[in-house]
């Protein structure tokens, strides 16, 4: 009973397929082999063919003109391509652009801890057993040229830019100040003067892309 | 001439050799857009948009059916209509004129065209995809195999498609009294 049925549900998802002659051999056969025990299964297979034979009664209509195509209709595609790649010309130089100020938005966040660590270290006896450090993340390679044993205090587990610098450190650093503001400084000046191009440049592309963009649609 | 020759010849901008197959094509993709879209007039639109973007894209033909191809182009082109409808209101009553063309005599055009008219509004009642199934097996005559490829889903997607539009298409003309039951069908051929 429980295998009959079950041969049913089987059977029964296939029947439109099998009223179609689109079933596997295999399949068609254990199709056959059901419908010739279930009543209500060859019944809806009737149905199912009726259904088919009803809906293809619906008369192809003749299409109220020709569609063929006119030398007009086709002109269009001949000029797409060129705004097609400047397109994509542009989304690439606005992308790129973007890339580059992230990058110096973020050197430049970075750039002051390691400035101060680079500055720091020519005193660091008061830590014999200083460890080389690595440079954080984001340090340029201007600053990883210049590799420098960093203080650290033994009896801090804390390692890094933030440790807490001691009053000798702090003094020594003062000092130092001045020499390396300088260089500092026009190094500053001039991440700036490349964020802002890059800004600048990343803008025109946008806006040159979404004119264009706006544009082309509106051609076609 | 076959259809590769044509639609190499069309590639090198033939544009004659792409008519003949507009020609050989546009009464199959005005009927598929009309029965999906219930509406002569987009139908038409859709029809002659499906062979301008064919034309434009035909570089991307991988060979195969190009009729599945030009189905495909046609039935998005179909979907996209009746995705604006919905933030539109529906033009429903189209279905009721979809009555057959004038016959030899006036009864069996009455017939065939109230008939139409029930089978176009079973249509529309179904689910797209389910439609667009019917429409290309049932009315249009294809093989599973190529609505396959204009559905671009797989061979069991378009059985269980046909299979559920089917049954749901029989239920309905079957409230409408327009489908004797199973079991009457089974007495009439014995």
């Amino acid at each position: 009973m429980a295998l009959a049925w079950l041969q049913h549900l089987l059977s029964h998802r296939h029947l439109s397929a099998y009223a179609d002659g689109e079933l596997a051999s295999g399949l068609r056969r254990r199709v056959e082999g059901h419908l010739a025990r279930c009543a209500r299964c060859r019944a809806e297979v009737e149905e199912l063919q009726a259904t088919a034979r009803t809906l293809s009664l619906l008369p192809q209509e003749a299409p109220p003109r020709s569609f063929a195509l006119g030398p007009d209709q086709v002109a269009a595609p001949a000029r797409r391509p060129p705004p097609a790649l400047a397109l994509r010309g542009l989304q690439a130089a606005t992308v790129a652009f973007s890339v580059l100020l992230v990058a110096l938005v973020a050197w430049d966040v970075a750039g002051p801890a390691t400035s101060e660590q680079a500055a720091a270290p020519a005193g660091s006896q008061s830590a014999p057993a200083a460890a080389p450090r690595e440079a954080p993340e984001g340090a340029g390679a201007a600053l990883a040229a210049t590799p420098t044993p960093a203080p650290t205090r033994p009896d801090m587990g804390l390692a890094g830019p933030q440790a807490t610098p001691t009053p000798a450190d702090r003094r020594r650093q003062t000092e130092e100040a001045p020499a390396a503001e300088a260089g500092e400084e026009t190094g500053r000046s001039l991440l700036r003067i490349a964020q802002v191009a890059a800004g600048v440049a990343a803008g025109l592309a946008a806006g040159a892309w979404a004119v264009l963009a706006i544009r082309s649609r509106r051609g076609s | 001439m076959d259809d590769d020759a044509l639609i190499s010849r069309a590639r090198a901008g033939d544009l004659d050799a792409f008519n003949l197959l507009v020609e050989r094509y546009q009464g199959l993709v005005f009927n598929v857009c009309l029965r999906m879209l219930s509406d002569r007039a987009a139908a038409e639109d859709a029809a002659q948009e499906a062979f301008i973007s064919a034309y434009r894209v035909l570089g991307r033909f991988r060979g195969g059916s190009f009729r599945a191809w030009l189905l495909r182009i046609a039935a998005n082109l179909c979907y996209d209509e009746m995705r604006r409808w919905r933030r539109r209101p529906l033009p429903l009553e189209a279905a009721a004129d979809l009555a057959a063309p004038a016959a030899q005599s006036p009864e069996s055009a009455l017939m065939r065209g109230e008939l139409a008219g029930h089978l176009q509004r079973g249509l529309a009642s179904l689910p797209a995809d389910q439609r667009l199934a019917l429409v290309l097996r049932d009315v249009q005559g294809l093989a599973y195999e190529e609505i396959a490829q204009a559905m671009a889903c797989s061979l069991g997607t378009v059985k269980s498609r046909i299979a559920r539009g089917r049954a749901r298409l029989r239920d309905y003309l079957k409230a409408q009294g327009l489908l004797p039951s199973g079991a009457a069908l089974a007495l009439e051929e014995e």
